[in-house]
């Protein structure tokens, strides 16, 4: 039979452990196991065949480990390895009806932005292995503890084969993956790829476990499955604490949750599994295999945190070019730290979902889609709504982000939903859909309700699922037609209570034209909620509206007895005291400090600002002095002044490395007032001249780098940076393009310095006319000569009087 | 037997603020309450995690049922006389890296500091699970903790090193194309043990030991310019 026939019909057993089997046959620690399907097939053949005798219906081929990476110091190709390990137990199934999987463990390199791994490298190692796999029945991918790694996984084991997927991730006590994914994160993620079953395997026991299949159960009715280890290894003797007629008795309560799939993991033997057969004879004769239904509320998450819509969400509008001067500079320049902030500026307001549109006629809104989802998953664990027209801008942001997302949008026209629904089908979203089509916005609640339901029938066609598809039934503003209000709340009631549909609503348009517009927007947001509203789309740093969402949420009983409204509520109060006791702090600057003579009143309260590091106070100045002073006198005579006394503190010893920064920091916010300021006017700040810095090949860690880079932002300077891990031709590259008279680079590694030097002679071969600084916790001025370099820093104070020297 | 437990209440924040270049420096209000919030926050993201493998030693340096060379010198001369040896790798997890990475995001001045008492944290964490090793093996003499990459211990052996403990798996930490561990607040290092008698004519176990040594980045180290070492004294 069919696996996939078999899981709808019966329980699937599958194999036990196969490392801890080899050890057992007197495999050395240190042994790369699945080159023994090459060296010591017999051992291999011998251990599927006593898990067949034991009453597997699946072996697992010996390729857990398999991949380009794992295998490159052994002698042996991919191909060759998994062919083995393939024919090895295929050998062992001869005359049985057992199957054969190919087993797909982690690469065992991090995926960025903690390792260096990209998503699409890993995609393609799990490609080679997949294709690598002729003959085998299925694809198993396990042991995963990365849900982006698991996801470039499943998408290479779908796009590359028919071939039935199962797919398990390993939890740890506290429910979660050694990278922080939860459970909810992997089965909306996981199973919305469309795998044929999935569960846990490894870290635990099966007693350790039964919380987290539990859990499992509540969101998904995808076959589970379960691979539990034989109890926990002790640390000294490294055995296993569990017998096989234990385990099986814990696999039990397995079964009454409802798991249809059973092995074993580390610790196992065929022992175990035949005590598993066992146990399944007598489920299956209580009447426990039956096919279970779940009901899934509307969710979506990030790998790390999961946002259940059963209560109004915030989804914040922020990151959007639209009417935003700023923001359309940051995405011409690449500034991703601009972006980065609005997102954690709206996380700190009270956003729950993020919306992310980053369409711009001058950019490649592709590219610039997939960098800011990877950076934002990096740093946000707030899951994020993709905005755009564009299927192919959807799809490249729906393949690498770490989660589910929603799909911002798709309307009744039919061209629409044919290029965008299959999308969301296969990436496992949630989408918008506007209630709109290529006649416009109908009038009436009625018209726009019927085009919801067109585009919920197609969405159902197409296998997505009810709940997964959210509608917008779309704001127009009130000072054109006033009866639009009106119609379009009568509309999300009639979504809500007949559709049983969520309804999303971008609120601020209504207001356009009017005066007031902060009491129009929170007035109809509040109107909006009572008629069935579940996910806003507002601007989440007016703190009015967060509020309006909150103070809803109390009166219509769905935060109970006000916990969270005074959770918050208190939060706010903790600020401002936190605020006021910071503003009687005396100023810190010192007498005997020469540059600071040169300071007039205004700039001496900048430098306090700097020097207690208040952002608020550094921005407020700012804007105060903008009002009567040219941007360039405020730079010149009050922030760079300013910056020298805290530079020359620092080389007195009388600050320290935080504390330079520090000012830095809230010099930062000073010169972002002025850059907002410049761009609403049209014009440019000048700059002191364009610095490249980068962290070279191979080297990942950074704060060294972005410690310099906001250093020399300050002095003035125009940093290019090109991040970490940057190839040297790159830098070349870009050095020339930009016409960049100083690069900055940097190397934390001994292993990484060679990309430093190999930079500095392509620099040089390419006659690039640019002065090259060095810097990082293994570089010496010697070394930093001997390959090359103009110049070594040795820290950030350093480098800016570096730069002085080279650019003025 | 079940593996112990990190607790790790406060972090070292005096050792943080070395790496940082403060020696014995007044910290201002404003400091200390950036101090205390950053210790904070580093606290509730860290995971600290730990896994080791005790093998015997044999005479000719090579591990029993274990194919793992301690190659190099210094590696040798470092668990001269010991029968046994301990590979350690330790973490304090990956939201640390993730924290960090957050708060370079217009906190620069916290990213600083939580990256250097990040690093006070994982010897710490360190000496936990040695205290832990050294009750498994009582009346037995430990040496020092020796890292891969040290002295001319080849770096290049990371990523056997971590298959070997399976430390991927077990406690989620790899190494990258350039041997730098992931997450990056990770150690790994080798403990040699001997029997106490061992240990008397024998100067790589006596805790006056220079490290300073053995150290590549001997000749310009900035703790020394100071007269200080950056493993503290």
């Amino acid at each position: 039979m069919e696996i996939r026939e078999l899981l709808k019909k019966d329980y699937i057993i599958l194999d036990g452990a196969m490392g801890t089997m080899l050890q057992g046959k007197g495999m050395e620690m240190g042994t790369v196991p699945e080159t023994l399907n090459i060296t010591k097939p017999e051992w291999i053949i011998d251990i599927h065949s006593q898990y067949i005798e034991a009453g597997a219906m699946v072996v697992y081929a010996n390729t857990f480990g398999a991949n380009r990476y794992k295998m490159a110091e052994t002698g042996y190709s991919v191909e060759e390895l998994i062919g083995a390990a393939i024919s090895n137990a295929k050998k062992a199934c001869e005359g049985t009806d057992c199957k054969v999987a190919l087993d797909l463990g982690p690469i065992g390199q991090l995926l960025e932005p903690t390792g260096s791994l990209s998503f699409e490298e890993a995609y393609d190692m799990f490609k080679e292995e997949i294709l690598a796999a002729k003959g085998a029945d299925l694809i198993v991918i396990e042991t995963m503890t990365d849900l982006l790694e698991t996801k470039a996984a499943v998408l290479a084991a779908k796009e590359n084969s028919d071939l039935p997927v199962f797919c398990t991730m390993t939890f740890e006590r506290n429910m979660r993956t050694f990278t922080g994914c939860s459970v909810p994160s992997m089965v909306l993620t996981i199973g919305g790829l469309g795998v044929d079953a999935i569960g846990v395997n490894c870290s635990l026991g099966p007693d350790e476990l039964l919380g987290v299949v539990e859990k499992i159960t509540d969101w998904t009715d995808i076959p589970i499955m379960v691979k539990p280890n034989a109890g926990l290894p002790d640390p000294v003797t490294n055995l296993y604490d569990v017998s096989p007629e234990e385990f099986a008795q814990s696999m039990r309560k397995m079964a009454e949750l409802g798991v249809h799939v059973f092995g074993g993991c580390c610790g196992t033997n065929p022992d175990y599994i035949r005590e598993v057969a066992k146990m399944l004879e007598g489920a299956r004769a209580d009447g426990l295999f039956e096919e279970r239904k779940v009901e899934v509320p509307l969710a979506v998450c990030s790998s790390t945190n999961t946002v259940i819509v059963d209560r109004p969400q915030i989804i914040g509008e922020r990151i959007n070019p639209t009417g935003k001067k700023r923001f359309k500079e940051a995405l011409i320049n690449n500034d991703m730290d601009y972006i980065m902030s609005q997102a954690i500026e709206q996380i700190e307001g009270g956003a729950n979902i993020l919306d992310v549109n980053v369409g711009l006629p001058e950019i490649d809104e592709r590219e610039m889609m997939v960098r800011t989802i990877k950076t934002l998953q990096g740093i946000v664990d707030t899951p994020l709504q993709i905005d755009s027209t564009k299927p192919e801008v959807l799809e490249a942001a729906l393949r690498v982000y770490n989660g589910k997302p929603i799909i911002n949008s798709v309307n009744g026209e039919e061209e629409t939903l044919e290029k965008i629904l299959p999308l969301v089908k296969k990436y496992g979203a949630a989408v918008i859909g506007l209630a709109l089509d290529e006649n416009g916005i109908p009038d009436s609640a009625n018209g726009r309700v019927e085009i919801a339901k067109r585009i919920l029938n197609k969405a159902l066609e197409y296998g997505i699922r009810k709940e997964n598809v959210i509608i917008d039934c779309l704001t127009l503003t009130v000072s054109a037609e006033q009866k639009a209000a009106k119609e379009t709340l009568k509309a999300m009631s009639i979504i809500r209570d007949e559709l049983g549909l969520k309804n999303v609503l971008g609120v601020s348009n209504i207001s356009f034209g009017l005066p007031n517009r902060e009491l129009v927007n929170k007035t109809f947001l509040t109107m909006a909620l009572t008629m069935g509203l579940d996910l806003p789309i507002i601007n989440p740093n007016v703190a009015s509206m967060v509020w309006a969402v909150r103070t809803y949420n109390v009166l219509a009983d769905i935060d109970k007895n006000a916990m969270e409204f005074i959770e918050e509520s208190s939060k706010g109060e903790l600020e401002k005291e936190v605020v006021k006791e910071k503003k009687g702090t005396p100023s810190l600057v010192s007498k005997d400090i020469k540059s600071a003579e040169k300071l007039d009143e205004r700039g001496m309260a900048i430098l306090h600002a700097m020097e207690t590091g208040m952002k608020n106070d550094g921005s407020r100045l700012t804007k105060e002095y903008l009002e009567d002073t040219d941007a360039m006198v405020i730079i010149n005579d009050m922030l760079i002044p300013a910056l020298d006394v805290v530079g020359e503190k620092f080389e007195k010893n009388i600050i320290f490395l935080p504390q330079l920064i520090l000012a830095a920091d809230v010099a930062k916010v000073c010169f972002e007032e002025i850059k907002t300021y410049m761009a609403n006017k049209g014009g440019n700040t000048e700059t002191k001249g364009k610095i490249i810095l980068a962290t070279v090949k191979g080297d990942i860690h950074d704060i060294g780098k972005n410690i310099v880079k906001v250093i020399l932002e300050n002095y003035g300077y125009d940093v290019i940076d090109l991040g970490r891990d940057v190839d040297c031709q790159l830098i070349v590259d870009e050095t020339i393009k930009h016409n960049v008279k100083l690069v900055g680079l940097s190397a934390l590694m001994t292993t990484t310095l060679c990309s430093m030097e190999e930079t500095i002679r392509l620099l040089r071969e390419n006659n690039v006319d640019c002065k090259v600084m060095v810097g990082g916790a293994v570089l010496t001025p010697d070394y930093a000569m001997s390959i090359g370099a103009d110049y070594y820093a040795k820290d950030a104070k350093e480098s800016a009087d570096i730069a002085k020297l080279v650019l003025g | 037997m079940e593996k112990k437990e990190i607790i790790v209440e406060s972090i070292n924040v005096k050792e943080a603020l070395r790496y940082l270049g403060y020696n014995k420096t007044d910290i201002d209000p404003n400091m200390k309450e950036l101090l205390s919030n950053c210790e904070k926050d580093l606290l509730s993201v860290a995971r600290p995690d730990y896994i080791y493998s005790v093998f015997n030693l044999k005479d000719d340096y090579s591990l029993e049922g274990c194919d793992f060379e301690l190659a190099g010198e210094s590696i040798k001369k470092h668990v001269d006389g010991c029968n046994k040896v301990v590979f350690l790798c330790v973490t304090v997890g990956m939201g640390v890296d993730r924290l960090i990475r957050k708060k370079q995001i217009g906190n620069m001045a916290e990213a600083t500091v939580i990256d250097s008492m990040a690093s006070a944290f994982v010897e710490q964490v360190c000496d936990q699970v040695e205290k832990i090793i050294r009750e498994e093996f009582p009346g037995m003499e430990m040496t020092w903790r020796f890292g891969i990459g040290y002295g001319d211990f080849p770096l290049n052996l990371q990523k056997k090193f971590l298959e070997v403990l399976q430390a991927p798996k077990r406690i989620g930490v790899c190494v990258n194309d350039s041997m730098m561990l992931t997450p990056t607040k990770s150690v790994t290092c080798v403990i040699g043990i001997k029997d106490k008698n061992a240990y008397e004519d024998d100067d790589t176990n006596n805790k006056n030991v220079n490290k300073c040594d053995y150290c590549n980045m001997r000749e310009d180290c900035q703790f020394r310019v100071k007269g200080d070492s950056c493993h503290g004294n």
